[in-house]
């Protein structure tokens, strides 16, 4: 289906070993097909981020690390607050501290070289890193729709043209190698045009039933693929009936839900999860978050329920 | 360059051309993009990798990519693929260079009939007799299947009722922005996506939350005071506190601008600017009540709801106020105005939108009200005029017979 012509820099295939996961609590990540192919564009055209929409909990944020150590990358994550600012991602300069030190000035003839010194003070944040990394380094900005509407334009100079220059020292920060840049957005408030302009953009689809049992065999090697299959199909038919009650609209429940119900359900020997999962939705808690959705399909069986 | 390669940049390019006729915001430069991935092997195969290659570089949202499958299904489906016939005929060069050049042009003349166009254009008659095997083709379906009644985006798609009523030449009336050189937006008085960028300008500052800013006057005045810095002053940051009330009219001669007001009310709350929105209906004018739903079932006093806002709440009302019907009405004049007088006393900034255009408000209802409350077109400008006014900022706007009357 995909051609292989493609440069497949990225490919999707590498996944953590089980010491890397015990150690370092990496998760495996199975992107789609697609997906593997946005990516790639991304790495080949250098310039334009790539912007990842999709529903919550469906493996955004994930992307951009699991590309990162597949490529053996350097990775930073910056998380978007509604109080970040755009200059917060490249450096901050801590007036307040050096304001503090000259006062200490007289007291403490060491301070006076630090104070003169404006470089200390300043520091670099993710965007700003990535810039000066000798490697390629894969940058995530996390839930970039949280801030100010006007936060992605003023990111626009930087992501263009790969520079930047600080502006208390007057000291130009140049990509060494343009960072593979992965924005999520989770569509709370819409990005302006000029920003949209130069991203990439992918809509990551829900895993399919079959991808949502290769996910969970992956989270959970050691469990039995009964329970897993069976678990698959009781949280599909929620999903189906939680779509079709919604019609696109209010939260579905995720895989990444899914995974933390497993995690619960596994605890328990394989005949009586099967066993619980013939009867009430056991642990519901790990997927219904309201209490609207508790009363409509935690009680029956989902199947049964018009 | 083969002949498939210049069949499939016709294809990319009718579809880059299609798109912006859309109003997408698409440059030469995307459009090289497109190129260049193309030249490195990605959207080659089959249909579903170039499409899945144009969403990638060139859409946005999901809805514009829906959009961008159908165009792409009908460029293919109609485009002159005339690959095996031309091979046949041993003049690929020439026959591949006059469709790209022809192709492009009979795509931007008819560009809203192609999606219904019920008499097939000799160019299609072709590629249905041929259905040769391309490149793009689509495995499961066959070449000549009648395209599927366009499920249109509502986002993108701009309604007819709404083209009626607006003024034909309106070109001067738009702000012509870079991509809007096409019929089919020219009748529009405002696009969506024109809407979403003027709400962006409904803002106001106000310093609250967390103390992150140095305070510099602050601080100065302390070390002043004390001698020596102890601690700098902090003080919070900006943040938006924009409040907006939509007292939208509903039914009646509004049926044919419910789309507009739609738009108008979901781009405000999408837009993410606004902290608190509200949005009530009425219909023709604010009586004692006004209601909650589109619907007119739900309703609350207007005396509560006017207490219940905060006096900087900017409050547009979106109505023709009677020009749609073009004739004059006291009692909507009378009703309309004692609305408006209670609005004054509890909120400071109000406007009004009026979907139909100002030329048509003469001698009509909407003439009358205008006398008393900043109305606006649904323009572009209109729009904008409205947004400063709810700033707070000075706008002029046109009273009509202000010097025969005395107001």
């Amino acid at each position: 289906m995909i051609n292989s012509v493609i440069p497949r820099i990225y490919t999707g295939t590498k996944q953590p070993s089980p010491e890397e996961r015990e150690r370092d609590g990496i998760e495996p990540y199975y992107p789609s097909e697609e997906l593997i192919e946005a990516v790639n564009l991304t790495i080949f055209l250098q310039k334009r981020p790539l912007l990842l929409k999709g529903e919550p909990g469906c493996g955004k944020t994930r992307l951009a690390e699991a590309v990162a150590r597949e490529l053996g990358l350097p990775y930073e994550a910056w998380y978007i607050k509604s109080t970040t600012r755009a200059k917060d991602g490249l450096y901050t300069y801590d007036a307040v501290g050096r304001l503090h030190d000259a006062q200490l000035v007289r007291f403490d003839d060491e301070q006076r070289s630090k104070v003169k010194k404006i470089g200390e003070y300043i520091k670099l944040s993710p965007l700003g890193r990535a810039f000066q990394n000798e490697q390629r380094t894969v940058l995530l900005i996390d839930e970039i729709d949280k801030a100010d509407i006007d936060f992605p334009n003023d990111l626009l100079q930087e992501l263009d043209e790969g520079r930047f220059i600080i502006q208390e020292t007057g000291e130009e920060i140049k990509a060494k190698q343009p960072p593979i840049i992965f924005i999520t957005s989770n569509d709370e408030k819409d990005l302006p045009d000029a920003f949209l302009r130069r991203c990439l953009f992918r809509y990551i689809e829900f895993p399919s039933e079959s991808e949502l049992v290769k996910i969970l065999h992956a989270h959970f090697p050691n469990s039995s693929s009964t329970v897993i299959d069976k678990a698959v199909e009781r949280f599909k038919n929620l999903r189906i009936l939680m779509k079709k009650d919604y019609s696109g609209t209010g939260k579905k429940v995720s895989t990444s839900e899914l995974i933390d119900w497993f995690t619960i359900l596994r605890q328990h020997p394989e005949d009586q999860a099967l066993a619980k999962l013939n009867g009430e939705l056991p642990f519901a808690g790990a997927l219904l978050k309201s209490w609207k959705d508790y009363r409509n399909y935690g009680s029956t069986p989902g199947e049964e329920k018009k | 360059m083969n002949l498939a390669e210049v069949h499939l940049l016709n294809v990319l390019l009718s579809l880059f051309k299609e798109l912006r006729k859309w109003g997408l915001p698409l440059g030469v430069e995307e459009y090289m993009l497109a190129v260049q991935a193309l030249q490195a092997g990605f959207g080659i195969g089959d249909r579903n990798s170039l499409k899945r290659l144009c969403c990638t570089l060139w859409i946005k949202s999901e809805k514009e990519a829906d959009l961008l499958k159908r165009l792409l299904d009908e460029i293919i489906e109609r485009s002159p693929v005339e690959i095996s016939k031309s091979t046949s005929t041993e003049l690929p060069q020439t026959e591949g260079e006059l469709s790209q050049k022809t192709q492009p042009q009979t795509s931007s003349k008819e560009p809203e009939k192609s999606p219904t166009s019920s008499t097939p254009s000799p160019v299609s008659e072709i590629s249905e007799q041929s259905s040769p095997l391309t490149p793009l083709e689509q495995p499961e379906q066959p070449v000549s299947q009648p395209t599927s009644p366009p499920e249109i985006p509502l986002d993108i798609d701009e309604p007819e009722q709404v083209i009626q009523a607006m003024r034909q030449s309106g070109s001067n009336s738009l702000e012509m922005s870079y991509y809007r050189q096409n019929s089919v937006d020219e009748y529009l008085p405002v696009t969506p996506r024109q809407i979403k960028q003027s709400w962006r300008f409904l803002r106001r500052r106000v310093r609250e939350g967390t103390l992150e800013e140095l305070d510099v006057e602050g601080t100065v005045e302390k070390i002043c005071r004390e001698g020596v810095l102890l601690e700098p002053v902090m003080m919070p940051s900006y943040r938006n506190r924009a409040e907006l009330v939509l007292l939208v009219d509903q039914g009646g001669s509004m049926v044919p601008f419910h789309h507009l007001s739609r738009q108008l009310i979901d781009k405000a709350k999408q837009d993410g600017n606004i902290t608190k929105i509200g949005v009530y209906y009425f219909y023709n004018y604010p009586e004692k009540y006004l209601y909650t739903d589109p619907n007119r079932l739900r309703y609350q006093l207007v005396t509560d709801i006017l207490e219940s806002i905060d006096s900087r709440t900017a409050v547009l009302i979106v109505s023709d106020a009677g020009a749609a019907r073009g004739n004059f009405n006291e009692d909507r004049v009378e009703y309309t105005v004692k609305f408006l007088k209670q609005l004054e006393q509890s909120v400071r900034y109000y406007a009004w939108l009026n979907p139909m255009p100002n030329d048509s408000w003469q001698d009509t209802t909407a003439g009358e009200i205008a006398r008393f409350v900043p109305m606006f077109e649904m323009s572009r400008e209109g729009l904008n005029a409205a947004i400063n006014t709810l700033r707070g900022r000075y706008v002029y706007w046109e009273r009509p017979y202000q010097g025969m009357v005395q107001s």
